[in-house]
């Protein structure tokens, strides 16, 4: 398995490089100097031309691709035009935020997206069935903007148990270990900040959840209802075993296959930042940094960004590919 | 490879259900004795904690670097400058300085220094920092010089030739031309004195390491959460009220709105036009707004039939609806401008009546000018919202069946924002839609930088050229006497407003909202915004 996930590695460097590329072009097509917009409105000409040289701008363009994938493997994402801080850098401090905000949403999904589905196959064509995929069907329409409004709206103002925004309380000293609010305040032993962080973060989390847990009830019905009317599932059940160990033993864990390739793709999608949670919640996540490094026309901030992303998306769905070995033995890879 | 069977669930479920163990883990913990308390309910200073919300992060808070507000903000309150604007105006008052005095021929500025005031670094201020600040910013030789990053200091510091040290707490600053605004570009944010310490510490990271002689200290920023600062308790001018500021980003505006109304947050600007009413409605809280130091307008190409007679000018001055337009399109974001100046500006003249919208009187303004059927022109806009103009290119329409109506046909010419900069300056148009933010407070920054044939075409875009005001301009330029020269502002603003080479349209309003129990805040017609005599009541 050690070789297969090497090669799977090994695969996903032409797709580093194809979106390294995409990036690059893709910037270099956008209309304004780079040199221009670093130096602002008022550089004078001279200025202008001498950080154009700096900058390598005057180069050919397979030389700048060839520096700036350099820098990436150094690790050095260029620098922001707005203020010069360090594009990792940046990126690493919002980074954490849309991780803890994208795990939590995720659980939420897989918890009652596989719940409501397995139920609903199971209780096939009952009351049960129809209403949770009228739920899901709900859930994948609504727009998060209104749902997130909404949720605020009822259990933030009207009902006052959850604060309306941020990470946690602002009256809260929290060491910064991880910057996932939640497993810092475990590490560091403060229960007061676990609280907050843990209340802060469930209207967004469920907000940004819906969606994938609809999608998710809806894969895993129907990948549950194939498998239930498998020969092998009949055998199992011919052998007399429970319904409880056919179901959750037999048939969903090889129901399961489709479900977490989606899960998968909808986990890459979240972490690559949700723009419209994030600016309903406030929360400080890589999302909205692209959306305002687009607004700023900070071109290495997007660059980094969608980049940092994109590596992100891939590293989530080759633990995807390698999970499906995991979960169904018979699937090789030579 | 191993085709061994492994019972456990994806790598993917791992992670989440080591989250979900951890979560137990910690419910387990909040059984034992609590450690030291840290909500506001337990520790109780939250009435000495500041809240301030608004919709966007400062970009960086180094107040050399910066030009947007969002950054002045929260730089003004950790930096001082050597002079300072009066509480609600833009007149100028001691504040590093406590002294100052110019030579006979206006170019050299002494300034004397207040003593003892440190850095919240602990190093001193005094000349030495002053002249460290300001080469940093002009001279290009200068070791923490970096090109290209201080995109305000040709304006505020351009004019000065050379600083000198005569002792610890005495400045000699040498212009390169006498020019009265000087003081009032020393007051503006990007004059602030910053630790030279600190700059040669930090280096180019000194933008996130702010420090100052300010009334608050920096504590922490996390971008696009918070920025929070606490009371430097020997400041000069006395300790703030409150014990911590913080500078929340609350990118949504409804959802500002509900955090106020909630009491998470103290303060808040960035108000949606639609929510006012709400705001007035609410007994707890309190909004303020004032006219900005801004003026949005509609200008004539001045050297350009027809608009090169006065009379087509002041004809169309009374054909435009301001009342309608500020009313409906801006939703009374603004308020209407009746001459150059906004009313927040000294020097500005409040006799002065403008144009009143009155179609009769334009079309027979028309008619004597011998238009009497009215004409065709074009009309150039930016399709974008401004910060004097909400509602982009919507203005333009607007205007044009303004114009119809007293027979004038307008065609509309939209140009993206870059495009359009280029086009006016060249002249292009007949006429055009622009705006202006005030830089210091100064009425040279409106009446010279717009109107003096000096700036055609870089900012006077009208044209417009007129000897006699072009003499009254630099001759208040290089006068510091201020009755002297509020008395020639006022008869620039009257020779202004009687050639009508604009439609003065509209000043934009800032508003902030407050909670009933926040005292001592005031708004400035700089938009900045002092938190240092800010305190709450209990409510």
């Amino acid at each position: 398995m050690y070789r297969y996930i090497l090669k799977r590695l090994v695969h996903t460097l032409p797709v580093l490089a194809g979106i390294s590329i995409i990036i690059f072009i893709i910037i270099q097509l956008t209309p304004g100097d780079p040199a221009t917009l670093k130096l602002g409105e008022r550089a004078t000409p001279e200025q202008i031309a001498k950080l154009r040289e700096e900058m390598g701008l005057n180069d050919p363009l397979h030389i700048q691709y060839l520096r700036y994938v350099k820098n990436i493997l150094k690790g050095d994402l260029g620098r922001s035009y707005r203020n010069n801080e360090k594009i990792a850098r940046e990126i690493m401090r919002r980074f954490p935020a849309t991780l803890e905000l994208s795990m939590v949403a995720m659980f939420f999904a897989i918890l009652g997206g596989v719940a409501a589905g397995t139920l609903a196959a199971v209780k096939h064509n009952s009351v049960l069935d129809n209403l949770s995929m009228l739920a899901a069907l709900f859930g994948v329409s609504m727009p998060v903007f209104w749902l997130g409004l909404m949720l605020l709206l009822v259990f933030s103002v009207k009902l006052g148990l959850l604060p309306l925004t941020g990470r946690i309380d602002e009256n809260i000293a929290l060491d910064h270990v991880t910057g996932l609010y939640l497993v810092d305040s475990i590490i560091t032993l403060n229960p007061t900040a676990f609280r907050s962080a843990f209340s802060h973060i469930l209207l967004p989390a469920l907000a940004l959840g819906t969606i994938p847990m609809a999608v998710i009830a809806r894969m895993t019905r129907s990948s549950m209802l194939e498998v239930l009317r498998q020969d092998y599932v009949r055998t199992a059940k011919a052998k007399g075993l429970p319904e409880r160990i056919v179901i959750y033993k037999h048939a969903l864990r090889n129901a399961l296959i489709p479900v977490v390739t989606v899960i998968g793709l909808n986990f890459g999608l979240l972490l690559g930042g949700a723009i419209l949670t994030e600016t309903i919640f406030s929360w400080p996540g890589i999302g909205r940094y692209i959306f305002l490094s687009i607004g700023n026309r900070d071109y290495p901030a997007v660059q980094g960004t969608v980049l940092f992303v994109g590596v992100i998306f891939v590293l989530v769905n080759l633990l995807v590919d390698i999970s499906y070995t995991l979960l169904d033995p018979r699937i090789k890879y030579q | 490879m191993s085709t061994r069977p492994v019972r456990v669930n994806s790598l993917l479920l791992i992670t989440i259900l080591l989250l979900a163990v951890t979560t137990l883990n910690c419910v387990e913990k909040e059984g034992k004795p609590a450690e030291k308390p840290k909500t506001i309910e337990e520790v109780g200073y939250h009435e000495k904690t500041f809240i301030f919300a608004r919709g966007a992060d400062s970009i960086a808070l180094d107040p050399h670097m910066i030009t947007d507000g969002e950054s002045a903000l929260v730089t003004v309150n950790i930096f001082d400058t050597l002079v300072r604007y009066k509480e609600e105006s833009t007149e100028i008052e001691p504040a590093l300085a406590e002294s100052w005095e110019s030579s006979e021929d206006g170019l050299t500025w002494v300034f004397h220094l207040r003593k003892g005031v440190k850095f919240h670094d602990g190093t001193p201020f005094n000349a030495h920092a002053v002249k460290f600040d300001i080469e940093r910013q002009i001279d290009e030789n200068h070791p923490y010089h970096m090109p290209g990053k201080f995109p305000y200091a040709q304006f505020t510091l351009g004019m000065i030739d050379k600083v000198e040290v005569i002792d610890d707490y005495t400045v000699s600053i040498k212009l390169k031309r006498p020019y009265a605004p000087f003081l009032q570009n020393l007051a503006m944010f990007a004059a602030a004195i910053v630790s030279p310490e600190a700059v040669k510490k930090y280096g180019e990271e000194v933008f996130k390491h702010p420090v100052g002689t300010g009334p608050f200290r920096f504590v922490e920023w996390i971008p696009d959460d918070r920025i929070v600062l606490e009371a430097n308790p020997d400041y000069w001018d006395g300790p703030p009220k409150i014990d911590r500021l913080i500078i929340k980003t609350i990118p949504e505006n409804s959802v500002r709105l509900l955090a106020l109304e909630k009491g998470e947050i103290d303060g808040m600007d960035g108000l949606n036009p639609d929510d006012v009413e709400r705001v007035r409605r609410n007994p707890d809280l309190v909004l303020l707004e004032q006219p900005g130091m801004n003026i949005g307008y509609l200008g004539f190409h001045t050297q350009k039939k027809p608009f090169d007679d006065p009379r087509v000018r002041r004809a169309i001055s009374h054909a435009i609806n301001k009342k309608e337009i500020v009313t409906y399109l801006f939703k009374n974001m603004a308020i209407e401008a009746k001459g150059p100046l906004p009313p927040t500006i000294w020097g500005y003249d409040p006799t002065i009546k403008g144009y009143e919208y009155d179609p009769e009187k334009a079309r027979q303004l028309l008619a004597e000018a011998g238009y009497p059927n009215g004409f065709t022109t074009t009309l150039w806009t930016y399709p974008n919202p401004r910060s004097y103009n909400p509602v982009g290119a919507k203005l333009a329409t607007a205007i044009q069946d303004n114009l119809k109506e007293v027979g004038i046909k307008a065609e509309i010419v939209q140009l993206e924002w870059g495009a359009y900069l280029a086009a006016t300056k060249e002249g292009k148009h007949d006429m055009f839609l622009l705006g202006w933010m005030g830089d210091n407070g100064d009425p040279d920054n409106f009446l010279y930088v717009l109107f003096s044939s000096d700036n055609i075409p870089d900012s006077n875009r009208s044209f417009y050229k007129n000897p006699r005001l072009d003499e009254i301009l630099i001759k208040a330029q290089q006068t510091y006497d201020k009755e002297e020269r509020t008395r020639l502002y006022r008869e620039a603003q009257r020779i202004i407003v009687e050639d009508a080479p604009w439609v003065f349209l509209n000043h934009m309003k800032q508003q902030v909202v407050l909670r009933k129990n926040v005292e001592g805040f005031k708004l400035h017609p700089t938009f900045n915004k002092y938190f240092h005599k800010v305190r709450k009541t209990s409510s």
